[in-house]
Parts: C-alpha cells; sequence; structure tokens
C-alpha cells in the first residue's frame, strides 16, 4: 500500500494543479492511459467543487486535501477534503442535467467514472472517498 | 500552460483551443468569445479542439452555452477535430450529438 497527501488552496487554478500533480503519482504505478484520464476528470471535478461551493468567501486560508491511497494490483481510493460547508448527501444530485444545461455535471461525470462514491463527515473535516478498481493488466508495478 | 487564439475571418470566429479546457482556462477567454461571436459581422464559430486533450465539466459549460446563444441568434458553431479523450468525456456526458462535429474547415459550407 501507498500513500500520499497533497494539499492546495481551494482555487481554480490550484484544484486543478493538484489533478495535474495526483496524475503524475498514479502514473507511476498504473499503465491504463484510459484510467488515468478517468481519474484525472473525476478528481478536477471533486477539487473544482471544493473550489467553488466549499467556502462562502475565497481566501488563501482555505484548505483543501487530497489524500491518495495506492493498493497494488487492486484499486486505488481518493479522498478529497474539506473544512467548510460540506455537501449534503440529500442534496446531492447524481442524475444527468438536460443537454443545455450549463452546469451540473461534475457529480454525473464522479459517480459514473468511480466504482465507489461516499460521503463523510468528521467533525469540520468534509470528505468525498472515491474508489476505483484497477485491473490487474493496469498496473505498472504488483507491490 | 493555456494556450488560446482567437482568428476572425469570413464571418467565421475560430477558437483555437489550447491542450485543456477546463476551469483553470475557460475564464481566460470566455467573455472574449461571447463578445466578439455576439457581433453581427460572425455568423459561425469553430471550436478548434485539434490541440486539446482535456475537458472537464466547466468547459463543457462554456461549450454548451455559446453553442445554445449562437443557435437561438440564428449562427452555427461546429467543434473541430476532437481527440479521442474530448469525444469521450462529451459521450459520457450524452452530448456527442449535441454538437456538430466536423473533421475539415471545408465541411463549413
Amino acid at each position: 500500500m501507498h500513500k500520499f497527501v497533497l494539499e492546495a488552496v481551494p482555487n481554480p487554478e490550484e484544484s486543478r494543479e493538484i489533478a495535474r500533480q495526483a496524475i503524475t503519482i498514479l502514473k507511476r504505478f498504473i499503465s491504463d492511459e484510459n484510467i488515468l484520464h478517468d481519474i484525472d476528470l473525476v478528481l478536477t471535478e471533486a477539487c473544482s467543487n471544493v473550489a467553488r461551493h466549499a467556502y462562502e468567501h475565497r481566501a488563501d486560508c482555505n484548505r483543501l486535501e487530497l489524500n491518495i491511497t495506492i493498493v497494488p494490483p487492486e484499486y486505488i481510493v481518493l479522498e478529497i477534503a474539506d473544512w467548510g460547508r460540506g455537501l449534503c448527501s440529500e442534496s446531492i444530485d447524481f442524475s444527468m442535467p438536460s443537454p443545455e444545461a450549463v452546469g451540473g455535471r461534475g457529480m454525473f461525470i464522479m459517480s459514473k467514472l468511480m466504482d465507489n462514491f461516499e460521503l463523510i463527515k468528521n467533525e469540520n473535516k468534509n470528505i468525498i472517498k472515491l474508489t476505483r478498481k484497477v485491473k490487474e493488466d493496469q498496473w505498472l508495478t504488483k507491490e | 500552460m493555456a494556450y488560446e487564439r482567437i482568428i476572425i475571418s469570413d464571418g467565421i470566429l475560430t477558437l483555437e483551443c489550447g491542450e485543456e479546457i477546463t476551469i483553470e482556462t475557460v475564464h481566460e477567454f470566455k467573455d472574449d468569445v461571447e463578445e466578439k461571436s455576439n457581433s453581427s459581422d460572425i455568423n459561425t464559430v469553430v471550436a478548434n479542439l485539434s490541440e486539446a486533450r482535456f475537458l472537464d465539466s466547466s468547459g463543457i459549460g462554456f461549450l454548451v452555452s455559446l453553442n445554445s446563444r449562437l443557435k437561438r441568434n440564428g449562427k452555427r458553431m461546429f467543434l473541430l477535430r476532437p481527440s479521442e479523450h474530448i469525444c469521450k468525456t462529451l459521450d459520457l456526458v450524452r452530448l456527442i450529438s449535441f454538437f456538430t462535429i466536423i473533421q475539415d474547415e471545408r465541411e463549413i459550407v
């Protein structure tokens, strides 16, 4: 098992950058380009969500934390955390909006591309926990 | 690093998209493209995606909004040469047939 922690200020630029950094790490373990692209997209959506909705005001003291757990040759776990408002599980909409809708596709993308989606509230910490199984032949390393 | 360019010629506005169309890059060209495409001199917008490799929901939202507004104003919009990854993302959100995708500029008549 391999664990990595990345941190960023949740703004548009850093929320995209933290996803890129995560992919750089995952490239050392996973060979399949399609899976890496899926995870890049999911992380960008999750981190963008924090940048847009988690905190009432944009400030450098706001935090976004990404925990990556890599378990070759089985699965990876991504935990995206903030200390802001958090998501209410009852109000999350995983459905696809109409084609003309400008927004509202992030949750749908995350739910479609990952095997498991979990919301965790740990005191002031809000976590979206995403798990993706990876087939044995899609790994670069078995350990 | 994002790189975008806007070219206007013969009533066609071409947006040369960079490698990524995302929450990070959209705001850099969104207002400019919307303002210029509102001009009565422009009847067609082409989003050249041949260099683009990554599209997120913010980028999708920008393309959807632009496409809808142009249609409402009787104008046309084309996505030029989207990569496999871009098509996969558009397919995932069921928008692959929402847009008019072309592989060659000569398809614009």
